[in-house]
């Protein structure tokens, strides 16, 4: 799979035409920075593109991956002069083969790809990006750089999720979209994100599995190592087949999908908002250790709703013991809250949150901080004292600052210092208690 | 190939109700003490290898819906009657289907009425065999109650399959009522991944119902198709 990451020169077969497929494939080599050499290749040749030159022929250059956008019809005899030529990794962007019904067009590319030991990511995908050396070569919006690898199975979902990660600044280590899923899968590609240095999550968008039991075991395995968060589509009973017992009546796909994923340790999400709020927190906490969970706030109503919601998931809003209960009251400004939630109330400023999380942490398994402005308030401060906090103490923060523009530069503060911030509590409740469950199960293991 | 699949295969048949529990009781899983009978004088016998109130069911390949068919009688309570009741179930399942091949009527002793559970087992098309487990009538008839793994299973994942249904508090024990048997749920299900991973030629099984006690758990009826 390395291979297909670190290519040292690509080749991309397609046009070059201005909108076209290798028009825009160029465009993100090169505006990316590919850190190798880049080949467009076009059967008419000639002409610049991006500044490069455009090759009618590719037999004397060297190139270790090929980038295909050709039509279907061209595919094998490329694919037949590639593999003669030792060309050992290909993606084929181009559609037209099983998801069409073609499904022997797709057999005589496999044919091919095993005859010369060369190894295929689609047909009918988005690509791939790896942005440790900036390869992207695929027409979707470039990823930045993050410790998540996202693999997908539908590329148009890819294209959506990789402009939704940009809108939130959020990073991807490796991005493959293996559509048709000829020879490279999920398999494959779990495995190797397993030992891929650069990625600490692995993300997955499943619409079917071809090998569930072979899946399991290796989810399994590289999810005792990293979490594995998915969303798996067609949650409708669709799929089913006759049965005669009651049982097999029962046994909707979905709920089948749940268990396979809960006994190999795989995060499911519903979509892809849920996936991001988890594979953003799993960033910085890939574990958290109990269920007491701490609520400080400066303000009654967010507070009660986040409380609502942790309870609900089963977290524990435990109350402090009476001797930390002492250390707040002389600690902190009277008429405020010394039980879970802590509320701050007006006197919610940088030094009481420093101060009361801060004690509070030794307590607690993790921590959530909301806070709410007025709009005379500098939220940054806030910010500030929390990233302090985080390096003090030794349990997760999750931040829940409200809201819109009023928290804009807060929040973007609390990000990079690694402290995930979310728009509700509800939604850093839902996170902790997925990281929670994820870790338990890890140390029954 | 286990000797009742392939005898059953050879005759082109899921297995009886007699065979599943002889094969269930291979594997350390307790069920009632049956005895399959294929004349009427054997029912002499059953005062002192079964004993009554006694239930009796017609053993059929071709007879899936035994009660419609009149091919179960329950409530026996003495010799004279299970003869009735054995005349009975013979005649109206002739009735009911003429041509349906009839093995014999198994016969045992009714168990008390306890909490009812269901354990099944189905080949998913991705996952391979799939074990679910719930609480048996309207929670898994109306409620659909239950939970899946994927076989096989461990120990944890039994618990967690008994546990994570809406209805666990009512094997916890509720409104003054002692717990029950989680134990041997849990020792149920574990066995049955056994017999299941050991024997890939069973496509479905249906554990339905199951009683389950402050001590100990009843198969009363079981169904495994190959």
């Amino acid at each position: 799979m390395k291979k297909f990451f670190y290519p040292s020169s690509v080749a991309i077969f397609a046009s070059m035409k201005k909108g076209k497929t290798g028009y825009e494939i160029i465009k993100n080599m090169v505006e990316g920075g590919f850190k190798g050499k880049i080949y467009p290749i076009s059967p008419s040749g000639g002409g610049k593109v991006f500044q490069l030159e455009v090759y009618p022929d590719y037999q004397d250059l060297e190139f270790d991956l090929a980038i295909i956008a050709i039509p279907e019809k061209f595919i094998p005899a490329l694919l037949e002069d590639l593999g003669k030529k030792g060309v050992p990794r290909i993606v084929i962007i181009s559609a037209g083969f099983s998801e069409v019904g073609n499904r022997e067009g797709e057999e005589v590319i496999k044919d091919i790809a095993r005859k010369y030991r060369m190894r295929i990511i689609g047909p009918n995908c988005a690509g791939i990006m790896n942005t440790e050396n900036n390869l992207f070569a695929s027409i979707e919006v470039r990823a930045l750089p993050g410790k998540t690898a996202f693999i997908t199975q539908s590329g148009a979902l890819g294209g959506a999720v990789l402009m939704m990660a940009e809108e939130l600044n959020f990073g991807f280590s490796k991005f493959v979209s293996f559509g048709n899923r000829c020879d490279v899968g999920e398999i494959d590609l779990i495995e190797y994100f397993e030992n891929d240095p650069q990625t600490k999550v692995i993300a997955l968008y499943i619409e079917g599995l071809l090998e569930g039991r072979e899946f399991l075991l290796q989810a399994g395995k590289t999810s005792s190592k990293k979490p594995i968060v998915a969303i798996k589509a067609g949650k409708s009973g669709a799929g089913m087949r006759a049965t005669s017992s009651h049982t097999g009546s029962l046994a909707g796909e979905d709920k089948i999908y749940d268990a396979a994923f809960h006994q190999a340790g795989i995060l499911r999400v519903e979509g892809v908002e849920e996936m991001f709020d988890l594979c953003r927190a799993l960033n910085y906490y890939p574990k958290i250790e109990g269920n007491r969970i701490a609520v400080i706030t400066n303000s009654g109503g967010p507070a009660v709703l986040t409380v609502d919601k942790l309870e609900e998931l089963g977290l524990n809003v435990s109350e402090p013991s009476a001797m930390l209960k002492k250390r707040l009251e002389e600690m902190l400004p009277p008429h405020v809250s010394l039980g879970n939630p802590f509320d701050l109330l007006a006197y919610g400023e940088a030094d009481n949150f420093y101060e009361a999380s801060k004690t509070i942490a030794p307590e607690y398994d993790a921590l959530i901080a909301i806070f709410v402005p007025t709009s005379f308030m500098d939220s940054t401060v806030i910010a500030s004292a929390l990233s302090r906090v985080k390096q003090e103490i030794k349990i997760p923060i999750f931040a829940n600052f409200m809201a819109g523009r009023l928290v804009k530069e807060a929040i973007e503060a609390l990000e990079s210092n690694g402290i995930p911030n979310y728009n509700t509590g509800e939604r850093c409740a839902k996170v902790i208690q997925k990281i929670f469950q994820h870790t338990m199960r890890l140390k029954n293991k | 190939m286990h000797r009742l699949i392939e005898n059953a295969k050879l005759e082109q048949r899921s297995l009886l109700e007699p065979e599943a529990k002889e094969l269930l009781q291979e594997y350390g899983i307790y069920v009632p003490a049956f005895q399959l009978i294929k004349d009427e004088e054997e029912i002499k016998k059953l005062t002192e290898s079964i004993g009554y109130p006694l239930v009796m069911k017609i053993v059929s390949p071709d007879i899936i819906h035994k009660s419609e068919a009149g091919g179960v009688k329950i409530g026996i309570k003495d010799e004279p009657s299970a003869r009735n009741a054995y005349r009975d179930i013979l005649s109206n399942t002739k009735k009911y289907d003429s041509k349906a091949r009839i093995y014999g009527i198994i016969t045992y002793k009714m168990c008390p009425i306890s909490t009812e559970l269901i354990i099944g087992m189905m080949m998913d098309p991705h996952f391979g065999p799939v074990v679910m487990f719930g609480l048996g009538g309207i929670f898994v008839e109306v409620l659909k109650d239950v939970s899946f793994r994927i076989l096989p299973i461990t120990d944890r994942d039994a618990m967690e399959m008994i546990s994570e249904i809406k209805g666990y508090p009512i094997l916890q024990g509720v409104r003054g009522e002692n717990p029950r048997d989680v134990a041997a749920i849990r020792e149920v299900l574990i066995k049955l991944s056994a017999l299941v991973m050991e024997n890939p030629e069973i496509q479905e099984i249906d554990l339905n119902p199951i009683l389950v006690y402050e001590k100990g758990i009843q198969i009363v009826d079981a169904r495994m198709i190959l």
